[in-house]
């Protein structure tokens, strides 16, 4: 009952936070001219709307199909074959998260442009490449975390029958990863559907360009409300992507995750160049050609130091904000999952919700909630941006979580349990060294999404102040030569990683402290 | 009891697990308080920075401006070192179309944080008057623009315009091959290498509903249809457009003056042209004109600071402000009779000017959006 009780609270201060603005939304949604109307719907249901969206949403199918095929491969033979730098090679896979689209889409143009010059059509291909590369790390993200969380025991028995490696990918681990996954893929794909610089810039033909995206924003500035009608077919899709995946993997019972042996799945023993090649390959696409071209054009030094003096200040202002909001949104997933990672179908559709809402509607929503007497404290200060982000990465934090806690035995939890400890006692000697290395990983992967964050901190960013996103993005329409912004960018990046390193560095004391523990008590230690 | 004894705990249950198992936290990180702390320090720096953010206790402004940063943070700056008045400033991107602070003031409105409104376009501005966002203010300072530039209301007043031209790669078009009118994006000799922003958002949106309100549906609907005809691309925004256009990627565009600017002092090989100065428009038996976009100030009606913002108004209103535009790098243009103009921006003389009142313009874009979207959103 406690539990519950618990549960419960943990949900009524999400939907406080996240779900009362939401609902502001879809009742602004539902009226006109303070009226009760469906209007709006019935123009986001119009055949051109319908056509636009079916239009975008293939394009971002198709990138996300690719996404998954590449992150999913990667995080295979990343996580189950013997790879030198494993640790290394996991964060240059997620490298290019920290760099906005249009400077990975950059680093392409020119040879999109030289075969194009040939072959006019490849550029709408070009498109679905470019953005499946760009979401392959999102994918990977989530399928990384799935695999490790798999059964050594299980995988070590699906390896005695003879069978090849590959049918192991295929009828064990994907199977089993297939939730976690299924969550990279809807994210992917949200981040695609919403990319509308990436065919523009790769001049896709007229009947491609505009997207559903522009679309969104044309109804961003007719109003929130239709905004979030204009939002409302896309948020449908990406939920029936993730609902279908959960209930997929349940009736083909592979919830076995959910209580398994805390060893990780060891590697096979056979290290292949093919992997190696792969990883490298990927590796050099993802992260090295766009790092190379940023590079270039920064150009000079000279580039860094006025980068730095234009912006040296919010790189530092945007460190505690970050923080901030990493750590309340993994503090709040931690509070919604409790020890169990697998959240039911209506806990995982209202956690998944905010992340296809636009940041611009959002925001607006955030306003209307926040803006009242009593409230200055918040919506007058930096707090505005840390509940924004909150609101916004929630989701990313709680699959995150998620994906970790089912890898925790159940029997670490009950014998925890059998000695009684104080909540408290509870919290920091049992929950927090088991589950760091998840609330690292949410923690992360909040503070990479947050970095690039505009729509939403354009609205909110208290008079004064300036988020480092909505400055790139100030300089990308500004300055011409990009040097400035490029130089911004690399710095942005520098700072998430050290956010990064310093979000992991305890996780990692707590978790070698825990794994020490049971090693000693086993040797009599 | 058993049951009583699993929950809750006894000694000798205790004594059964390994103590190691579950207590094997670092020394440093024995007791919970400790551990915790270790885990909530990002929301710790938080609270401590955010504790940090400082109140001078000077008089203040909250100003929302939608022009960039880069010229416009100067000029409040100056104000304040004049005034001693503390400017809170908030600036829009064009990831967001410059619509965020236009949502902005509609989301506040009632409950108003912002004093001024410093539009880089008017349209929005006129949106805000119409949905009783602005207080009425007429500034001494306005006395120097033309009427056509302020609003009949006295809910905003205009200052320091921008441009509608055309930019064109020298490259790829001689200077005698150069266009010469908006239409010219519709010639056969720009098949498939001319752009614009799509004309839903933005100063392309202005453009468009001045142009429904001078030439009418017939010749607005026209003008566009013969433009998707001709292969013009429909891109995100101006500075696309710009950049499209200066990396050869096509040939011809229609953007604005501060973006074509850019190009031209990055030294790419572009050229601007002040279209339709010349050539009578089919129908209207004289050259259409180039459209001016000028700033607007505006007063927030409800705003925390009233008697700042109408001294931040004045200010920005004064001929210092216009003149200190035109010689940045957003090359405004003076709206003010005798100022100079922005140098190195081919104005021509005499210069024929789109003329069209704001009011008349929001008005034509409402009545064209339904083409448009057919036209750009499908």
């Amino acid at each position: 009952v406690n539990r519950a009780l618990r549960r419960l609270t943990s949900w009524a201060l999400i939907a406080l936070l996240i779900h009362v603005p939401l609902a502001v939304l879809a009742a602004r949604s539902l009226s006109s001219n303070g009226r009760p109307s469906l209007e709006i719907y019935s123009e986001v249901l119009s055949a051109r709307a319908l056509l636009l969206f079916l239009g975008s949403a293939g394009m971002a199918a198709a990138s996300t199909v690719l996404a998954l095929g590449i992150g999913t491969t990667i995080a295979i033979l990343l996580e189950t074959r013997r790879v030198p730098f494993r640790p290394a090679l996991r964060l240059v896979a997620l490298s290019p998260l920290l760099l906005p689209p249009f400077m990975q889409v950059g680093a392409y143009k020119p040879l999109v442009a030289a075969v194009a010059a040939h072959a006019e059509w490849i550029r709408f291909p070009a498109v679905i490449v470019i953005l499946g590369l760009a979401s392959a790390p999102v994918v990977f993200f989530f399928a990384s975390q799935g695999i490790r969380g798999i059964s050594g025991d299980l995988l070590d028995a699906a390896r005695l029958a003879p069978v090849s490696e590959r049918v192991v990918a295929l009828r064990v681990i994907l199977p089993l990863a297939a939730p976690a996954i299924a969550a990279g893929a809807a994210i992917a794909f949200v981040f695609s559907f919403l990319e509308q610089e990436t065919p523009a810039l790769l001049l896709v033909p007229a009947s491609a360009v505009p997207s559903y995206s522009m679309y969104i924003f044309y109804q961003v500035a007719r109003g929130p409300g239709a905004a979030f009608a204009a939002a409302m077919p896309m948020i449908l899709l990406s939920l029936m992507v993730v609902v279908l995946a959960e209930r997929w993997a349940r009736r083909r019972a592979f919830c076995v995750t959910a209580t398994e042996n805390p060893r990780a799945p060891l590697p096979a023993e056979r290290a292949e160049p093919l992997a190696l090649l792969a990883i490298a390959a990927f590796a050099a696409l993802s992260a090295g050609l766009p790092v190379a071209r940023l590079l270039w054009m920064a150009g000079s030094p000279r580039a860094f130091g006025r980068a730095l003096d234009l912006y040296g200040a919010e790189l530092l202002e945007g460190i505690p904000i970050t923080l901030g909001a990493a750590a309340m949104a993994t503090a709040l997933a931690a509070l919604a999952l409790g020890r169990s990672g697998r959240p039911s179908t209506l806990a995982a559709v209202l956690a998944w919700i905010p992340l296809a809402v636009p940041g611009t509607a959002l925001g607006a929503a955030l306003i209307e909630t926040a803006n009242r007497p009593g409230l200055e404290a918040i919506y007058e200060s930096r707090w505005i941006l840390v509940i924004s982000a909150v609101a916004r990465f929630f989701p990313i934090a709680y699959f995150s979580l998620a994906a970790h806690l089912r890898t925790i035995p159940g029997e670490l939890w009950d014998a925890a349990d059998l000695a009684g400890p104080s909540p408290a006692r509870w919290l920091a000697r049992v929950y927090l060294p088991l589950a760091a290395p998840g609330l690292a990983l949410a923690a992360s992967a909040v503070t990479i999404f947050q970095s690039g964050e505009v729509a939403a901190a354009v609205l909110l960013a208290p008079p004064g102040h300036r988020p480092v996103p909505v400055a790139i993005a100030s300089e990308l329409h500004y300055n011409v030569n990009l040097d400035v912004p490029a130089a911004l960018c690399l710095f942005q990046s520098a700072v998430v990683l050290m956010m990064i390193g310093a979000i992991r560095i305890p996780a990692r004391i707590l978790t070698a402290a825990t794994r020490r523990g049971p090693s000693r008590a086993a040797s009599g230690g | 009891m058993a049951k009583k004894n699993i929950h809750h705990g006894d000694t000798e249950t205790r004594r059964a697990i390994p103590s190691s198992f579950i207590f094997s936290v670092p020394p440093c990180l024995r007791g919970s308080i400790p551990s915790v702390l270790f885990f909530c320090w990002p929301l710790i720096l938080f609270a401590c920075f955010s504790g940090c953010e400082g109140d001078s206790g000077k008089p203040a402004v909250v100003v929302y401006s939608s022009l960039d940063e880069h010229y416009s943070k100067p000029i409040l700056q100056e104000f304040e070192k004049q005034t001693g008045i503390r400017v809170l400033d908030l600036y829009d991107t064009e990831a967001d179309k410059t619509t965020g602070l236009y949502l902005r003031i509609l989301a506040e409105m009632a409950r108003p944080r912002a004093d001024v409104f410093w539009n880089s376009e008017v349209l929005r501005t006129v949106q805000l008057a119409e949905k009783g966002a602005l207080a009425v203010f007429r500034p001494e300072a306005a006395a120097g623009i033309p009427a056509a530039f302020r609003d009949p209301g006295g809910r905003w007043t205009g200052f320091a315009a921008r441009a509608r031209v055309l930019i064109y790669n020298t490259d790829l078009v001689t200077a005698s091959q150069a266009p010469r009118s908006v239409a010219d994006l519709a010639d056969p000799r720009f098949k498939d290498r001319a752009c614009i922003a799509v004309p839903l958002f933005g100063t392309t949106a202005t453009h468009a509903g001045a142009l429904r309100a001078v030439l009418g549906k017939e010749g607005m609907e026209d003008l566009f249809r013969r433009f998707k005809a001709n292969g013009v691309r429909a891109v995100s925004g101006n500075s696309m457009v710009r950049d499209l256009v200066a990396s050869g990627d096509l040939a011809l565009g229609i953007t604005d003056t501060d973006d074509a600017h850019e190009a031209l002092a990055a030294g790419k090989h572009v050229a601007l042209v002040f279209p339709d100065q010349e050539t009578p428009w089919p129908g209207l038996g004289h050259p259409l004109g180039t459209l001016l976009i000028p700033n607007t100030a505006s007063l927030v009606r409800g705003g925390p600071n009233p008697e700042s913002g109408k001294r931040l108004i004045e200010y920005l209103l004064s001929s210092e402000v216009e003149e200190r535009l035109a010689r940045s790098g957003s090359v405004q243009i003076p709206l003010r009779q005798g100022l100079a103009p922005p140098p190195g921006l081919p104005i021509p003389t005499p210069f024929r000017i789109l003329e069209v009142d704001a009011s008349s313009a929001a008005r034509g874009l409402a009545e064209a959006e339904p083409f448009l979207e057919e036209m750009y959103l499908r």
